[in-house]
């Protein structure tokens, strides 16, 4: 008998070792310290201006945004953003940029947005398989936009999964289990980082959202994997837009010169001009009815055809030289084409 | 479960058994599981917490409604506040107990009870001071500042049952420096039961006072009760002041008048406008200077600078170094109010 309990209470001290090992509260706290050491460089605050819906008055939305790759690829929630086309970012070191929405998921409410910067600090993904609940996460953001001037750093708290299950909640569409926790969410936390121990994403804290069911607040994330996909979205539709598209080549407009040339092809050493537009550069240039053009800005030609797409290739502006020959005498007559007059209605 | 229900029969056994291989096991898991360090921080910091009970002026207990908040009914209490000094002085948030009181109890740990006299209230920070006609009460260790780091534990201690058994709420320091520099930020729940009461670190040291502060860093943030977001003023920046509220001052926060250039980064703040009639234009500072030092330490940005001058009070006199036209040039400012100035 006694042994036995002898036993046992060398069992329970076992037990309590391991709780020392784990879940010492001193090891805790050092966990969350390395978690949001390593994760908060990768988690942005984000502003943006929208007008607002009725009275077209002026609001700044701020949310939380998280770095997912360095050539500038930053995830948020779309709903942070309001309808403005262009937030901005503020990174850890103060600095603003002006970003682009390239991709949006309506359902899970997450919006791909890119800045022009390389070289910034991507956060580490936890891959796999959904936390489980219990486990500690730390959520780094910016609730109520505390962190007001650009050096201010973000707002960090603790606490646990309390349920890895899909949310039923008006304007969410994302079917699949989301991840929610203890942590009371403010608006502005909304695209924050949601992280383990090791400070790596687990999900992106959504907007606060009032449950269908329970009536009740609900503070959850995304999983990561859901941002994952818009990723490879976001960069598929980068691609395609960097690729060049072969747009038609601008045709410049054609210069006028007000002289109707005899299209003949053969029989003659040059182009007829068979009638002159009044006040028309042909006209003020001293081009007249009969004259044979033989060259254009030195260029020989020999029929009307050859002049005309001579005279097609010049645009609005250009200085034309014409060679002719009128009553067996060569000029010289210069010009500058000028824009086609528009027909007037009368 | 299983596992739980095999160690409570260890607990059980020891218990009949063997006395001294139970003192052992106590002492490992006060040692070691998270409950037990968080009880043995309230144990340490628990005797300065005493229980405050306020009896309100007629015609004052109904709080008229304000931009941005509904108006209420003012508790009566019990609510907390932290003894500071062995002679008597206790600090409480002015949410709860202010002016408009006309009579204040403190009730200590030990059961002893007193009435309090109020003294000085520290506007800017949401803080009153009290006093009681007691000796040898029992001062929290304090924590100094380096201490207190985002990440850290963060227990915040209330009225309980009684003085004696404070209530607990736990988060971690969310951030530090918060609201221009005034307040620590914490996610463990905050109210009016334990606005006033201490902030305590994981070894029960007091690292500051919880009161309810707006996110525009005034007074009277109630409605961020158990938000996630709560705030306490570093207990160094109230033993700073200590001497001015024992005198019955009343604190404002500063306000300098000048305005910044806020998209330079690196090298100093550059001023861009001075308003008249107040301490930044009596000290003769002018627009297109660079202020590059305030109080001896050195200023990159105009965000610090707005930071050193939000932790400031009204009648503070601070020293700039301002850079104009190449050369440095030193000037003392005295803080005045802000124009629209909080109650």
């Amino acid at each position: 008998m006694k042994r036995q309990m002898v036993g046992q209470s060398v069992m329970g001290m076992l037990i309590l070792g391991c709780l020392a090992g784990s879940a010492g509260p001193v090891q805790a706290q050092e966990a969350f310290q390395k978690a949001i050491r390593v994760a908060s460089p990768s988690v942005v605050s984000i502003v943006s201006v929208a007008r607002g819906l009725f009275t077209q008055e002026r609001q700044v939305l701020v949310g939380s945004g998280v770095v997912l790759a360095d050539d500038g690829y930053v995830v948020t929630c779309a709903s942070t953003l309001g309808e403005s086309p262009r937030p901005t970012v503020m990174l850890g070191d103060g600095s603003m940029i002006p970003a682009r929405v390239v991709s949006t998921d309506a359902k899970a409410d997450l919006a791909m947005l890119r800045v022009k910067r390389d070289g910034l600090h991507p956060i580490a993904v936890s891959a796999g398989k959904l936390p489980g609940v219990g486990q500690w996460v730390v959520i780094i953001g910016n609730p109520f936009g505390l962190a007001r001037t650009r050096t201010d750093p973000l707002s960090a708290s603790v606490g646990v999964v309390s349920a890895v299950r899909p949310v039923h909640a008006q304007g969410f569409g994302y079917t699949d289990p989301v991840i929610l926790t203890d942590v009371t969410l403010n608006p502005g936390s909304s695209g924050g980082a949601v992280v383990d121990l090791e400070g790596r994403l687990l999900g992106i804290s959504s907007c606060v959202l009032t449950s269908k069911s329970t009536n009740t607040e609900l503070s959850f994330a995304v999983p990561v994997s859901a941002a994952m996909k818009l990723l490879e979205e976001a960069r598929l539709a980068e691609t395609r837009k960097t690729e060049p598209v072969p747009t038609p080549p601008k045709m410049p407009e054609g210069g006028y010169l007000g002289a109707y040339i005899l299209d003949e092809s053969t029989g003659t050493k040059g182009g007829y001009i068979q009638k002159v537009v009044p006040d028309s550069p042909a006209d003020k240039a001293g081009l007249a009815e009969g004259d044979l053009v033989t060259a254009v800005n030195g260029t020989r030609i020999s029929s009307g055809r050859e002049l005309v797409q001579q005279l097609d290739r010049l645009g609005v502006g250009s200085r034309v030289e014409f060679t002719v020959l009128r009553n067996k005498t060569e000029l010289k007559i210069s010009t500058t084409l000028t824009a086609a007059p528009r027909p007037v209605l009368k | 479960m299983k596992l739980a229900k095999g160690f409570l029969t260890v607990l059980l056994a020891a218990k009949v058994l063997l006395a001294g291989a139970i003192v052992g096991v106590r002492v490992l898991a006060e040692e070691t599981a998270l409950e037990g360090v968080f009880a043995a921080a309230v144990k340490r910091a628990g005797p300065s917490v005493v229980s405050i009970t306020v009896e309100w002026n007629p015609g004052k207990k109904f709080v008229p409604p304000a931009p941005g908040r509904p108006g209420f009914e003012r508790g009566t209490g019990p609510v907390a506040g932290v003894i500071i000094s062995p002679d008597g002085l206790i600090v409480t948030s002015d949410f709860n107990v202010n002016a408009d009181a006309k009579r204040v109890m403190v009730k200590l740990g030990d059961s002893r009870e007193f009435e309090a006299k109020l003294l000085g209230r520290d506007v800017s920070r949401g803080l009153q001071l009290l006093q009681i006609d007691a000796k040898g009460l029992p001062v929290p260790p304090f924590a100094e500042d380096s201490r207190i780091r985002v990440g850290r534990w963060a227990l915040v201690c209330g009225v309980g049952e009684t003085p004696a058994d404070p209530s607990l709420s736990v988060g971690i320091v969310s951030a530090t420096d918060r609201l221009q520099g005034r307040a620590i930020q914490i996610d463990a729940s905050t109210n009016p039961s334990n606005y006033g009461g201490p902030l305590v670190d994981i070894e029960g040291r007091v690292m500051g006072i919880v009161t309810p502060l707006t996110p525009a860093g005034t007074g009277g943030g109630v409605m961020l009760s158990d938000s996630g977001v709560g705030f306490a003023v570093p207990v160094s920046d109230v033993l700073e002041h200590l001497a001015k509220l024992k005198a019955g001052e009343t604190i404002r926060s500063a306000f300098l008048g000048i305005r910044f250039d806020t998209r330079t980064m690196s090298g100093g703040a550059k001023v861009v406008e001075v308003l008249k009639d107040t301490g930044a234009a009596a000290a003769g500072i002018r627009p297109g200077d660079l202020i590059v030092e305030f109080n001896g330490e050195p200023i990159q940005t105009s965000f610090k600078l707005l930071h050193a001058i939000g932790r400031c009070r009204v009648d503070d006199v601070v020293k700039f170094t301002v850079v104009r036209d190449g050369k440095r040039i030193e000037r003392t400012a005295t803080m005045g109010a802000r124009p629209e100035s909080t109650p």
